[in-house]
């Protein structure tokens, strides 16, 4: 059963790429992937949603300067946005080291001016905007935390795709660690959720390349 | 007299324990608001037998544990490594976003700062390393 579907699969493959993403267009992963091509610049490190670039719900959360963060803030830039915990060890001090060796990359004045990076914290109860603001200044002070309470995190974190899971093993654990979605998430412009990439050390370049590629893309 | 004593010595089977060569041992510091930190390094097993790392011990960290950052769920997860082996011969890396060292500090960290850290093996025998804290 299961070949004999991918053999039809296989069939419409070869007849024409353009046929598949009429057929499949939402189920198979080929199907975005060849839709993003079309639509976007060819790409080397980020992968584009293309024609499942969706539109953010309102939210608000509050930055590391207790400044409101919501949905406007997002408008006429492209925005990196990482989730994760200041309390993490490993992954992520990696992604934003990683990504701020992306950001240095850039170089070009206005290409920079179009990129914000944030980072947000799905960890409230220990990450409050204090902690955040020495966190942000550590990295990059042209990084912004976010978080805010868990119900405004999820509206964020479920129109995103982001997974996170606080690992506590009682209430009043102070020690605990939270697994979280690993890649980081592309914003358009428009405050669309458009693309993810996952960092790393050997495609910062790529990553920089790519950002440069979309930003004069829209312009 | 003297002479016989070097040929006891020299029949005497040497009882080899077991030392690891370890290149670029470093802490990546982070801002004292946060409680953890995670070490990293490369481990070479130059002996003939295998050994396994069983635990750590610094004055600096209240707690050091081997942990591996691996895909669970799609999520990035914490697995704790109760035992590492190294093979006869093999090299072992502990790098970003893999296989590190989780180590809570006693006091805020600084970059260029040097830890001592020992390292206890399965054959009993223990080294100190010394950390580099990086920025």
């Amino acid at each position: 059963m299961k070949s004999k579907s991918s053999n039809v699969l296989f069939a419409i493959l070869a007849l024409s790429a353009g046929l598949l993403v009429s057929l499949f267009p939402a189920s198979s992963w080929s199907a975005q992937l060849e839709t993003a091509h079309r639509a976007q610049p060819e790409l080397e490190a980020i992968t584009m949603m293309g024609d499942e670039t969706a539109a953010l719900p309102a939210f608000e959360l509050t930055d590391h300067r207790n400044q409101v963060f919501n949905n406007s803030r997002l408008k006429d830039k492209w925005s990196l946005m990482f989730f994760g915990y200041t309390s993490c060890p490993d992954v992520c001090p990696t992604t934003l080291n990683n990504i701020s060796h992306v950001v240095h990359a850039l170089k070009d004045p206005t290409v920079l001016d179009a990129v914000k990076v944030y980072f947000v914290s799905v960890d409230p109860q220990r990450d409050k905007p204090e902690i955040l603001a020495s966190y942000m200044n550590y990295f990059n002070p042209d990084f912004t935390a976010v978080t805010g309470d868990s119900q405004m995190l999820n509206v964020l974190t479920s129109a995103l795709g982001v997974a996170y899971k606080i690992k506590k093993k009682a209430e009043t654990d102070p020690v605990y660690s939270v697994d979280h979605s690993g890649f980081v998430v592309l914003i358009n412009p428009q405050g669309e959720n458009a693309g993810l990439f996952f960092s790393d050390p050997d495609n910062v370049q790529a990553v920089a390349r790519d950002l440069v590629r979309l930003v004069k893309g829209s312009h | 007299m003297s002479r016989l004593l070097l040929l006891a010595l020299l029949m005497f089977p040497v009882i080899a324990q077991a030392e690891l060569t370890i290149d670029h041992a470093w802490i990546k510091n982070l801002p004292p608001t946060v409680p953890v930190r995670a070490g990293y390094m490369t481990i070479v097993n130059p002996a003939k037998q295998a050994v396994s790392i069983v635990s750590f011990s610094s004055d600096a960290f209240s707690s050091i544990d081997m942990h591996e950052t691996v895909m669970k769920d799609g999520m990035m997860h914490m697995q704790h490594v109760p035992e590492l082996t190294i093979e006869a011969g093999a090299k072992v890396t502990l790098a970003p976003g893999g296989m590190h060292m989780m180590m809570e500090p006693v006091k805020p960290t600084i970059t260029g700062e040097q830890i001592n850290i020992t390292i206890k093996l399965s054959d009993g025998s223990q080294q100190t390393v010394i950390f580099t804290v990086e920025q």
